[in-house]
């Protein structure tokens, strides 16, 4: 910003100034010559420059550096306590508000109290039939008292539609500014999260995991990426909502990585990843893994079988195929995969994988050698086991196959067409694919 | 030559900036309003304006009143059997009959204009009002918006002061609310606001429907015993019950169903709680204007009332209240917006009394596109509005936005364009839409700048870009249903130049015998057998084709009308 402010003074015709009667008489003056008329891209030029010099003396530029962003998010492990979301009380005690508007407040402000919602939405109606309220004046300090004195983290959704309707804040999509815009904008929030949740609701009937729509309000207020403090304060406390939220999670961890960043808040995400760390990797984090990785077991595995069956006859192909489709149902069949990785966890992707893995063993080793091809399985069983890795894995099966193989043909190069250059294409193209695959999954 | 026009919902005006002054054009009759109705009479002939007006009460199929309000729509009026005439035509027929009238006071051809139209009017809107100036052979060469025209009317000779003021616009089908600023010579407009269907029209229908829900006896609240011509007969009175309220305090409507008279009465009280509901519509389009204004009423140093329904002591009595002080009115309410777009004409030719004058105008409704909002896992909700020009931004303005592929490998993105301030675009109004294709790429690689640019004249031009390989295009308008195409329009100024319109010349003859056969039907007995015959005399005189012997025959007609007609 700092490189351009010499341009829009420039363009106003003076020198910087923090004058707003002196910004005005410049732009008249260069309007006699540039006007919206004769000169509609001049005109553009020069209104820009005009309303940046009129920002420029309202917030001078090393005052807003010194505040940063205007988000009001406070730091997530500060206990939040309802008191300093309410720095507009303040304001409302220094100067009283006319006794008759107050009037019109209180019942509404009780009747809500006291939790009865009808009679708040029929004490508010009544007053908007006041004739004092006719005034514009009055009007809007009834809406500043509504604002400030009901209680924002226990605004009933009913009660927030009615003050949104009344007051056209829908209507005013990002020009709740001013003194009280960012209160009104905090009840509009709670109408749009109700929105929201509308067709979340929708879309859940779609989803693998349910979320217990009961307590949603909160966490979808976390979805939309607009975290209050006192919601940070909840969350912290209550089980059931952390739960939640662990659920939440692993549904952000599977979508797309922009949908999430533009979607999402990002420190939100973190601080939430922060506080389940200690539980299990999410559930479906490890399902969209395993499928990836089960489509490209079947996509090799059928190579395999083509290359064997083209290099010697039918025997392969009826087995490839036959493998091939279990791991396809496994993958793609809804509900299978996610209960095969609920009960084994333990060995993760790899149990799955493992009909794949000695399928191409023995698929590879000719019917006198199977011993061969068990010992090679048995030894990646070892490994996989042992550090419950999966990458080791195939390196190493992939080496102790290529050792073998060096073994028995070292005596004559095998030519071209050679099961073994098929079985060392396979595994060429088995590493070249775990590379494409992102190791984790994008959160 | 450029004239103003005022092309209003119940009444049109012609005005020109002569001398450094404006002035408004007075039409065949002397009048300076002209009625905007259409209608034609048994041989076909087209009437315009007063002729017409008084023959809504007795031919309401072969006339029409407040087209206005369906501008920018398909929706098509039938005159007698065989004439479809949609808003923009009727429109046309009245910019025709104004532009006589400016050619015979000013002597020579006009071909140009400046036409009001209100602020709130939307882009499909004022294309129509574009379309019909084009129908009547005048080339629009200005839309200005009606309390823009009003401010200019109000604010040119107290240019040096600064001040900021008001102007609340109750015509007779649209409700506009401008906020403006003067300053160093400038005329700027802060903010506009306001409700296309909220006017004095509005109140008159109010009565009407409280006089059939409460005027005595079973037939009176029956809808099926009220035909073509009783409902006008009706709404006349409800008419004229609104401005006896304005004037007497009270008001009794009654009306003929049948052998039956039907009447109702109420008083100033019961016609303010039975437009309550009108009222309250009036509030908020001023809160959001002084909002984004960034004013509050004790900013303002006026608040200046426009448009024939300001007459309204219920009206006046609001604006005092919502304000707390008194409007100022010093400028006939009916006038003002014709003598401001004079002034814009005036502008517009460099009229060197006016050479220091600039206007800054906004746009008042917010522009945008819809976009798609992610769910999660894939799923997604439609239908979100991303306005790209905020409402009361200083125009002319143009702005970009980048859009996203939101699908993995689609082949094309539409972007439809909305306008209007709900977060929900099926709220708003649809304007058009550009199609692109995209090259194939995972969701959020492709990308679309969509640059929407929106001049003075209020017109919106949208231009996509897709950002990897630079292919552009404009929105395709055709595809809204409530515009002519250029052929459409070429067909229906043929169809038009092929009407009979009646020779301006002969109106008052017109006119009053419109009034004639009004009266006629209005009265029983022996005064309506009075009518009939003096309708007969005057029709034969006028047959006789003396000038000497017409008028005489005029004058006394008129005032056995005016002795009837109270």
């Amino acid at each position: 910003m700092a490189a351009d402010i010499p341009s829009f003074w420039r363009e106003l015709g003076i020198e910087p100034t923090r004058e707003t009667a002196d910004i005005r008489r410049a732009y008249a003056r260069r309007l006699k010559t540039t006007n919206p008329e004769d000169d509609p891209v001049g005109f553009q030029r020069l209104r820009e420059a005009y309303e940046r010099a009129l920002a420029h003396c309202r917030f001078p530029p090393a005052h807003l550096s010194e505040v940063g962003p205007p988000e009001p998010q406070a730091a997530p492990d500060q206990d939040a306590d309802p008191a300093p979301m309410r720095s507009g009380r303040d304001d409302a005690a220094t100067d009283r508000p006319p006794p008759e508007s107050m009037a019109l407040v209180a019942p509404i402000v009780d009747s809500l109290k006291a939790g009865d919602e009808r009679s708040a939405i029929d004490a508010f109606n009544a007053a908007l039939n006041d004739p004092l309220l006719v005034n514009i004046d009055t009007l809007a300090e009834f809406e500043r008292l509504v604002l400030e004195r009901i209680d924002l983290n226990t605004l009933p959704e009913a009660f927030a539609h009615r003050v949104v309707d009344a007051f056209g804040y829908r209507q005013d999509l990002g020009k709740l500014s001013g003194a009280h815009g960012w209160l009104a904008a905090e009840v509009l929030l709670v109408v749009e999260t109700a929105d929201h949740m509308r067709d979340l609701r929708r879309y859940a009937r779609r989803w693998p995991i349910k979320l217990p729509f009961s307590r949603a309000p909160l966490v979808v207020a976390l979805l939309l990426g607009r975290p209050r403090p006192l919601l940070f304060s909840v969350l912290r406390r209550s089980q059931e909502i952390l739960e939640i939220m662990v659920a939440l999670l692993a549904e952000l961890r599977g979508l797309h990585a922009t949908t999430v960043n533009s979607y999402v808040d990002r420190q939100t995400v973190d601080y939430w990843s922060r506080a389940v760390r200690h539980r299990s990797s999410p559930l479906d984090a490890r399902l969209v893994r395993a499928r990836q990785w089960c489509i490209i077991f079947v996509v090799v595995n059928l190579i395999g079988a083509v290359g064997y069956t083209v290099d010697r006859g039918s025997d392969c192909m009826v087995p490839g195929l036959i493998i091939s489709a279990g791991i396809l149902a496994v993958a793609l069949v809804p509900g299978v995969m996610e209960r095969t990785m609920k009960r084994v966890r333990a060995i993760d992707t790899i149990a799955l994988l493992a009909p794949v893995v000695a399928g191409n063993c023995l698929l590879a080793f000719p019917p006198q050698r199977q011993m061969e091809g068990v010992i090679v399985l048995l030894a990646g069983f070892a490994l996989v086991s042992a550090g419950r890795r999966f990458l080791p894995f195939m390196i190493a099966t992939g080496v102790l196959w290529a050792v073998l193989f060096a073994v028995k043909s070292i005596e004559a190069l095998p030519p071209i067409g050679h099961p073994l250059h098929l079985l060392l294409a396979q595994y060429v193209g088995f590493l070249f694919a775990l590379a494409l695959v992102p190791r984790r999954a994008p959160s | 030559m450029i004239v103003g026009i005022d092309l209003g919902t119940t009444n049109s005006l012609v005005s020109v900036w002569r001398d450094g002054e404006a002035h408004i054009i007075p039409n065949a009759l002397g009048h300076r309003m002209t009625p905007s109705v259409v209608g034609v009479d048994g041989s076909g002939e087209v009437l315009v304006g007063m002729a017409a007006q008084e023959r809504l009460r007795t031919h309401p199929e072969l006339t029409t009143a407040a087209f206005k309000r369906h501008m920018g729509t398909r929706r098509e009026v039938t005159l007698g059997r065989r004439l479809r005439l949609r808003p923009e035509e009727l429109s046309a027929l009245v910019l025709k009959s104004l532009k006589a009238d400016a050619e015979a006071w000013l002597g020579h051809e006009i071909g140009e204009a400046v036409i009001s139209v209100p602020a709130y009017f939307n882009d499909s809107q004022r294309q129509a009002t574009r379309t019909a100036g084009a129908l009547a052979g005048l080339e629009v060469s200005r839309l200005i918006n009606e309390p823009t025209a009003a401010a200019l009317a109000y604010g040119l000779h107290r240019r040096d002061l600064e001040s900021k003021f008001l102007v609340f616009d109750l015509g007779g089908g649209t409700f506009d609310v401008s906020i403006l600023e003067l300053f160093e010579g400038v005329m700027e407009v802060k903010a506009s606001g306001g409700d296309n269907f909220l006017g004095g029209e509005d109140f008159v229908d109010a009565l009407v429907t409280a006089f059939l829900a409460n005027a005595g006896g079973r037939a009176a609240t029956d809808r099926s015993q009220w035909n073509g011509t009783a409902l006008a007969a009706l709404k006349k009175e409800g008419e004229r019950a609104k401005r006896a309220i304005t004037k007497d305090k009270s008001a009794t409507m009654k009306v003929r169903l049948g052998e039956q008279e039907h009447s109702w009465s109420l008083d100033e009280a019961g016609f303010a709680a039975l437009v309550q509901p009108l009222l309250d519509r009036l509030t908020n389009p001023v809160k959001r204007g002084l909002r984004d204004a960034g004013l509050v009423p004790g900013d303002l140093d006026e608040v200046v009332l426009v448009g024939g329904a300001t007459r309204m002591p219920v009206v006046r009595k609001l604006v005092a209240r919502m304000f707390g002080r008194m409007p100022t009115i010093h400028i006939d309410p009916d006038e003002v917006v014709a003598l401001g777009a004079a002034i814009q004409a005036g502008l517009k030719m460099r009229d060197a009394e006016l050479k220091d004058v600039i206007v800054t105008d906004v746009c008042p409704y917010s522009l945008g596109v819809e976009v798609v909002e992610p769910l999660g896992r894939g799923a997604t909700r439609g239908g979100i509005y991303l306005p790209i020009i905020e409402r009361n931004v200083t125009v002319p303005v143009s702005r970009v936005e980048r859009l996203y592929t939101v699908g993995d490998f689609q082949p094309a993105v539409t972007v439809r364009i909305f306008q209007g301030e709900s977060r929900n675009v099926s709220d708003n109004i649809h304007l058009g839409q550009v199609s692109l294709d995209v090259p194939s790429a995972p969701a959020g690689e492709e990308q679309v700048d969509v640059r929407f640019t929106y001049d003075i004249n209020g017109v919106l031009e949208v231009e996509a870009t897709v950002v990897s390989t630079q292919v552009r295009k404009r929105m395709v308008i055709a595809q809204n249903p409530g515009l002519m195409t250029e052929k459409e329009i070429e067909k229906r100024l043929r169809a038009l130049s092929k009407l009979k319109i009646h020779p301006r010349d002969r109106e008052e003859n017109r006119v009053l015998l419109a009034r004639a056969e009004r009266l006629y039907e209005e009265h029983l007995g022996e005064t309506r057998q009075g009518i009939g015959a003096e309708i007969v005399n005057f029709e034969h005189v006028m047959d006789g084709q003396d000038v000497d012997d017409v008028n005489r025959a005029r004058e006394r007609l008129t005032a056995i009308l005016d002795r009837l007609d109270t």
